[in-house]
């Protein structure tokens, strides 16, 4: 099977079982899984943008879903903007704190950057829980209004449950992951790879690699602030567990299981870590145990990814199914 | 093309690179040459932005390049090699000639995300110049396989392909032949040569003294950080100061 | 109390939990220098340390002072099963594998904590809580002392034996040349278990010390393991003493900020100073090699 063949058969009936996922699985609380697995998507995109991509381990990442949630709940609770404005605002917003959180741990290489972004991530932390005249502290904030879309007088819909919110972050997701596909086939995109593959080489290339990876950073901020974004309206609460340690443990594992570098890894590796939780769900108390087991597992015998092994299976390289060819 | 005036860089005090003035002209093979520990590497690093002058300029085409980041540097033409070889490892032959584009390559966004003519014309320019490097390589049969799993021989020469993929006037190589059997240092030297007829300044680091004699038009040699002879490979042979500088070393003077 | 009483007073409070970050510290820096892994778990084995003491003082009868060197042990011994299962099938790879297996792990060992002692608090009983000891301004349990003085000597320890044991300077010689080392002859394996069981060992010392002022709790290891890495960077790799300074200027600066600016942010003191050591000296305060 040839690749154009290969990819104008397999993408569609991707796209098609997506679309169809939530009629499978019909009930309320499957449906809650799936939408739930598309929202932390979004903070598995972002972290393979700076992580998958440009090769930065930037151990902070998650900290911006979190981030995006609160910046999105307090502009529509405190600032009344709907739902289409605040996601561009969250998106702005935490570019900005990209920027600003970027530029000095950039400075710094590999395990060090990592760190300091961990660092951030934990002043984040402590900052949301403290203010609380803004975020209301551990509490958390509460009753933030569904998404909805309205023009004019005469078209108005409301996400409110938890179908129509599927296909709105469905539709959200798809869209992003077509703009990262097209964008790691334009010359910053390689540069991004190039900077990963191997930085001195790079800049005697023309890549100036602060300021690349200073534009992966903001893109990764702002796809996992998106996620946020959509957490934040759907769950209607957030509080700052959200920064919790956990996640950037299940967020590094969500791009890793699903193959670093790909473009649909993060998809897979967001709905694996999302449901393999719930999975356990039952066995309440052993959950973590059971988790933590699968991870060991996944990473020791499936170190490409899901998404990478089943390429490798096909031909010598590490060319994933299903990714839009981004050389 | 290229010119260098009292050059200098002192690391604590120890002057690796001392007040060489150098000039390149266009379209000129320039060889340098000097024992182990000279300062040709460090002389490179200053040149392409790796490394910061203490004293002295850098031009290039007239202008000042000193102190420029290599990205800088590289943009504005200029492009160099690495003596330990550097390429994308996780990435097949052909991806690393396509990344090697970057410096001219410029298309507009609008234009990649839907796929527009703009688009697919830069991609098959880029695609063009790949297969001409490619074939220019003997690298063709290779094209998918990741970087890192070539042979030693074959990374040198991707090597030198993504230089050539990003299209400079000027090519430093640093040590291009090292670890090379006679006959691939053959097949370098008339590769180099072949290089410099498509119009592009070649200034390169050698220990190889029968390629450096046989292609370059000119020498330099350093010792010590200082410029001690310069002239054509037949001049520098003689130079009993040159000889003097390699006495006790293993290279075989042509 | 006056401010410059309240400023000694938590100067001294800060020292002696510093010297418990950089006991955390070292072991997690020997870890990562040696082996190249970023052990997500060790903040559990800090838990397991203080569990440990806790079962041998309440169910088996030992006092406070035979359970520590036995709760040590034990976790040591906990140290090398983990690494034989997450970090040895992955010799080569790269140094994210083991960050994600540690951090699985770190998942079970604290199910498995919660599920033998359930999520209350518990309580280790030193016998050097009930007696106070008052120095000038300050006032002190004696088993504060107690943990500073532990703290010195075990990391005093430490450094003498990496720089003169034998094994120590083998050590050494594997964070410089992992490779050259192999061929000289050294066991990478038994060091890579030894430096499991030595950095897990110190964790639950620590654990075990600090059980007895905070309680035992399965989440308790979270704070000590982030903690512990920015002391890690602070201190600079490979460097004992650099550890032992970060951690104890860690902890007196955390201290201060406790009582003079806020309770709630002094966590986020640690990674505040982090970030400024960071930009201003990448290589962490005292950063050169062993």
């Amino acid at each position: 099977m040839n690749a154009a063949l290969r990819k104008s058969i397999l993408l569609p009936s991707l796209v098609l079982l997506l679309l169809s996922l939530p009629w499978i699985f019909p009930a309320t609380y499957t449906r809650h899984i799936l939408v739930m697995s598309l929202i932390y998507t979004f903070s598995a995109m972002g972290l393979n943008v700076i992580f998958g991509f440009a090769g930065q381990a930037a151990f902070g990442q998650p900290a911006f879903f979190a981030l995006g949630a609160y910046i999105s709940s307090l502009l529509s609770l405190k600032l009344g903007l709907p739902f289409s404005l605040c996601l561009l605002g969250t998106m702005a917003i935490s570019t900005g704190f990209g920027f600003i959180i970027g530029y000095p741990c950039l400075q710094l290489r590999g395990i060090y950057f990592g760190i300091t972004t961990m660092a951030f991530a934990q002043i984040m932390y402590y900052v949301v829980s403290n203010w609380v005249e803004l975020t209301r502290g551990p509490m958390g904030l509460v009753g933030i209004p569904a998404a909805s879309f309205r023009v004019g007088d005469f078209f108005q819909i409301e996400f409110n449950n938890e179908l129509k919110y599927y296909y709105l972050v469905l539709a959200a997701s798809l869209l992003t992951l077509f703009f990262l596909a097209r964008f790691m086939e334009t010359r910053l995109g390689r540069a991004f790879v190039a900077i990963r593959e191997n930085q001195e080489l790079s800049s005697s290339i023309g890549i100036h690699p602060l300021w690349v990876k200073m534009i992966a950073f903001m893109m990764a901020c702002m796809i996992t602030s998106m996620g946020g974004s959509f957490y934040a309206h759907f769950v209607k609460f957030v509080s700052p567990i959200e920064f919790q340690w956990y996640y950037i443990g299940l967020t590094f594992i969500m791009v890793i299981t699903g193959g670093i570098g790909t473009i649909v890894g993060p998809f897979i590796g967001g709905a694996i870590f999302t449901i393999i939780p719930e999975v356990f769900r039952a066995a309440e108390t052993y959950r973590n145990i059971l988790v933590g087991s699968v991870l060991i597992l996944i990473v020791i015998f499936f170190p490409e990814g899901i998404v990478g092994k089943l390429a490798q299976w096909r031909k010598n390289r590490n060319l994933p199914l299903g990714e839009k060819e981004h050389a | 093309m290229l010119e260098t005036r009292g050059l200098t860089t002192s690391f604590g005090g120890l002057l690796a690179v001392n007040q060489v003035d150098l000039r390149i002209v266009q379209g000129e093979i320039l060889g340098m040459i000097g024992p182990n520990g000279a300062g040709k590497t460090t002389f490179f690093n200053l040149v392409t932005g790796f490394l910061n002058p203490t004293a002295g300029q850098i031009l290039f085409k007239g202008k000042d390049i000193s102190g420029l980041p290599p990205s800088r540097i590289a943009s504005l033409g200029i492009c160099r090699t690495f003596q330990i070889t550097s390429v994308f490892p996780g990435l097949t032959v052909w991806e690393n000639l396509l990344t090697g584009t970057y410096c001219w390559t410029q298309t507009r966004f609008m234009d990649t995300l839907f796929h527009r003519r703009g688009y697919h014309r830069q991609r098959q320019e880029i695609e063009k110049q790949g297969e001409e490097i490619l074939e220019f390589l003997g690298l063709h049969n290779q094209r998918h396989i990741l970087a890192r799993n070539l042979s030693y021989g074959d990374q040198r020469r991707l090597e030198i392909g993504i230089a050539l993929a990003s299209r400079r006037e000027v090519l430093l190589l640093d040590e291009p032949a090292a670890g090379m059997n006679p006959e691939e240092t053959q097949m370098l030297s008339r590769d180099i040569q072949q290089i410099r007829q498509k119009g592009i300044t070649i200034f390169l680091i050698e220990h190889h003294m029968q390629m450096v004699m046989r292609i370059c038009d000119r020498v330099v040699v350093l010792n010590y950080g200082r410029k001690i002879a310069e002239g054509t490979p037949l001049e520098i042979s003689r130079n009993p100061q040159v000889i003097e500088a390699y006495l006790g070393k293993e290279e075989d003077f042509a | 109390m006056d401010t410059f009483s309240l400023a000694i007073q938590q100067v001294v409070n800060g020292l002696v939990m510093g010297s418990m970050y950089a006991l955390m510290s070292i072991g997690m820096m020997l870890i990562l220098g040696i082996m190249t892994v970023i052990n997500m778990a060790h903040g559990e084995f800090y838990v397991l340390g203080g569990y440990f003491c806790y079962f041998l003082i309440t169910r088996m009868g030992f006092n406070y002072l035979a359970a520590l060197p036995v709760a040590m042990v034990l976790v040591a011994g906990v140290g090398i099963l983990s690494e034989k299962i997450t970090v040895r099938p992955l010799v080569g790879r790269p140094w994210f594998t083991t960050f994600l297996t540690t951090f699985g792990l770190s998942m079970i060992l604290r199910d498995v904590a919660q599920i033998v002692w359930g999520v209350d608090p518990r309580e280790i009983d030193s016998p050097f809580l009930h007696k106070r000891v008052v120095l000038g301004p300050v006032y002190l349990t004696e088993h504060r002392i107690f943990i500073f003085a532990m703290g010195v000597v075990v990391i005093g320890i430490l450094y003498l034996f990496i720089k003169r044991h034998k094994m120590g300077m083998a050590m050494r010689a594997v964070v410089r040349d992992r490779e050259a080392s192999a061929l000289m002859g050294i066991n990478l394996n038994a060091m890579n278990s030894f430096t499991f069981a030595l950095g897990a060992g110190t964790a639950a010392l620590a654990g075990s010390l600090l059980g007895a002022i905070f309680n035992v709790l399965p989440s308790m290891g979270e704070l000590p393991l982030v903690k512990g890495f920015a002391v890690v960077i602070m201190g600079g790799m490979g460097n004992v003493q650099g550890i032992l300074f970060s951690g104890l200027i860690l902890g007196v600066a955390e201290s201060l900020a406790a009582s003079f600016i806020s309770l709630g942010l002094s966590d986020a003191i640690a990674f505040a100073l982090l970030i400024v050591i960071l930009l201003f000296k990448p290589s962490g305060l005292f950063g050169k090699r062993i």
